[in-house]
């Protein structure tokens, strides 16, 4: 052996060592495809012995399935040599001696020996990782939110099962595609900009804390969400992770809770006028008779019984005004609940039977504005609106004739406005907001008999159907009183009447 | 006594004003009771109160009662009214009323009312009430007029 022969002879022996003491398993083959050389490691992932493998063709330790391309695939990189990983893109198989398959990961080193080249295979088990990923992707679809990761660039690489639901895209549509899809278009110009400033500071977080976030489904309709944006370190760079929640249920809540509140309010604002009311307007009848008892009493024991009849005028006076308050007050606090059934109404005949309840003074007529119209709605609280309206227009008129019209139009599609208007004496533009207060009158009630109470109730009528009502007058001469009334009063629940249901 | 009599030259109008004709007729009777003759005027509302003051149906010297629930115009927007007229500013008035209510009494006494009479009692009220009212016009000396 010449000295030249025994130096090549340990540099092989270096390189059998290197080989044998690799943490992976490695496999040399010749061009035609003939193991020449294996380490413990290999044995062992294939569960051969290492005198089983050498000399046998390396498409032993593949599946099946593979084996037919793998020449071609063999050929390829000993016509262009250079070290690089097997089957980029494919998921890569290895098959041991009992014939089960498990997941690995192929390096390919071409190595120039005194016989010519050779391919030294690395060889990785990677079932575990496999295991990994598959672990973690059962966790992203377990999840109970939606679930979106994607790249750098914005390209949606794994979504969940409620990613599709919410979205209303198939998986398959949204993978690979750009997330800016499943955004509304009004937000899509600044997401880039977003995106970037997160991946500049990887930290789990919040997206967008403080603005109102937007979902897009597939039929372009919106939804409020909330998204939570964690960064993860894949083998092929940082991801991340969206969590996306649909919370419409919740924004729904809590804006029907600030209904409730607010109606709660209102309802709470209303009994401390009630207490205001009950202290004074209720209270103010019975001081009257009171003191009224007194006089009779005083003037009979000074002998003056002329006076007797006048105080007992006065005193039934006060009766009947209490009676009528307790009455109105009743009316008031019912309004909007006793509504009876829907049934079809033509708008001029009840206006003019409303009309003609009233027993109206000689003199006064109404009259109706062309064309009003017959629909279907509450008759109850309509016609109760109407009645307290023409009472009011009738009662505080200041000439012995008058003319009330009773004109319509629609407005916005769903409610007609209908305007009562009389050519009585006005109300002053000062007092527009106050007649629509409880007990609120314009006149001593002394001098015209009155609740106070007939516009404050109309009002509370209206509103519980969502409409309005305006007064307007110059306060000279004529009043006009707008209202609108929902056209389709189905499906519209007044609030009232869910307390009366739940109680 | 010369002195105190001196202001009864002139007795003082009481001018009420309430919408409610049964305090009006109590007033009348409880001065008729306690032998005054006194000048009573009426106003049904605030705002009838302000017209009657500003035309000079009401002569001075005159105290106010005044009560805060009346239609158009309540006690209190009349008496933020009143003190912001450069001639009618300094009128003496009693608040006299069924309102309970702290609002009313602060807002009322925030616009230097003489004082707050709560006609709680149905029956000694207004005798005690014109007692109180002789007694201090009797003694305090109300503001002087130009005429």
């Amino acid at each position: 052996m010449s000295e030249n022969d025994s130096d090549i002879k340990k540099t092989d022996d270096r390189f059998r060592q290197v080989v044998e003491a690799a943490p992976n398993a490695m496999v040399m083959v010749g061009k035609s495809g003939l193991i020449e050389m294996v380490n413990t490691q290999a044995e062992i992932i294939f569960g051969y012995n290492r005198s089983e493998l050498l000399g046998q063709s390396i498409d032993c330790l593949l599946p099946e399935r593979f084996r037919h391309h793998h020449p071609q695939h063999r050929e390829v990189f000993f016509s262009d040599l250079q070290p690089r990983a097997m089957g980029v893109g494919r998921d890569l198989y290895g098959r041991r001696k009992d014939g089960s398959e498990f997941p690995v990961e192929v390096g390919l080193n071409p190595i120039e020996t005194a016989d010519g080249i050779k391919v030294l295979s690395a060889i990785t088990d990677i079932s575990a990782r496999k295991r990994m990923e598959e672990r973690f992707r059962q966790v992203v679809e377990a999840a109970p939110n939606a679930m979106v990761m994607v790249d750098k660039s914005g390209l949606i690489e794994m979504v969940n099962t409620q990613a599709e639901i919410i979205f209303g895209y198939s998986r398959s549509e949204l993978l690979g595609q750009s997330i800016d899809n499943l955004l509304p278009e009004r937000f899509r110009h600044h997401h880039p900009q977003h995106r970037e400033v997160f991946f500049s500071d990887l930290q789990p977080r919040a997206m967008g804390v403080g603005r109102d976030l937007y979902g897009r489904r597939k039929d372009g309709s919106e939804f409020p969400v909330e998204v939570g944006l964690n960064p993860i370190e894949t083998e092929d760079g940082i991801k991340v992770l969206s969590a996306i929640t649909d919370i419409s249920a919740r924004v729904q809540a809590s804006l029907k809770l600030a209904e409730h509140h607010e109606e709660l309010e209102r309802s709470n604002k209303e009994l401390a006028t009630f207490a205001y009311i009950a202290s004074h307007d209720l209270k103010s009848p019975l001081r009257g008779i009171f003191q009224i008892s007194q006089w009779i009493e005083e003037d009979l024991n000074n002998g003056n019984s002329a006076s007797i009849p006048d105080h007992m005028n006065l005193l039934r006076g006060r009766l009947r005004r209490m009676e009528h308050l307790l009455d109105d007050l009743l009316a008031y606090s019912r309004a909007g609940r006793m509504e009876g059934g829907m049934s079809q109404v033509n708008l001029g005949v009840l206006a003019q039977n409303v009309f003609e309840m009233q027993a109206p003074p000689d003199g006064f007529i109404l009259t109706l504005g062309d064309g009003l119209p017959t629909f279907t709605t509450l008759v109850t609280p309509l016609e109760q609106v109407l009645r307290n309206l023409f009472t009011n227009a009738i009662k505080h008129h200041d000439r012995s004739s008058g003319v009330l019209n009773l004109d319509w139009c629609t407005q916005d599609n769903h409610y007609y406005k209908f305007t009562v208007t009389d050519d009585g004496p006005g109300i002053p533009p000062q007092y527009h907001e106050r007649v629509f207060g409880m007990f609120q009158t314009l006149r001593p009630r002394d001098e015209v008999e009155g609740s106070g109470m007939g516009l404050a109730l109309i009002k509370k009528i209206v509103e519980t159907y969502g409409g309005f009502i305006r007064v307007e007058s110059d306060g000279i001469r004529g009043t006009s009183l707008h209202f609108t009334w929902p056209i389709r009063i189905e499906g519209r629940q007044p609030i009232a009447n869910n307390l009366q249901t739940k109680l | 006594m010369q002195t105190i009599c001196k202001q009864n030259y002139k007795e003082v109008t009481l001018f009420v004003v309430d919408d409610d004709d049964i305090d009006a007729i109590a007033l009348e009777r409880a001065l008729l009771k306690l032998r005054l003759l006194n000048t009573i005027q009426r106003a049904r509302d605030g705002r009838q109160a302000l017209e009657m003051l500003r035309s000079g149906a009401i002569s001075p010297p005159y105290i106010i009662l005044l009560d805060l629930n009346m239609p158009r115009m309540g006690g209190i927007e009349f008496l933020k009214e009143l003190r912001m007229d450069s001639s009618l500013t300094h009128a003496v008035i009693f608040v006299l009323t069924t309102s309970k209510s702290d609002e009313d009494l602060v807002a009322a006494y925030r616009e230097h009312v003489a004082g707050y009479i709560f006609k709680q009692h149905m029956d000694r009220d207004f005798l005690e009430v014109i007692g109180l009212i002789e007694h201090y016009w009797r003694l305090v000396e109300l503001p002087v007029h130009k005429d």
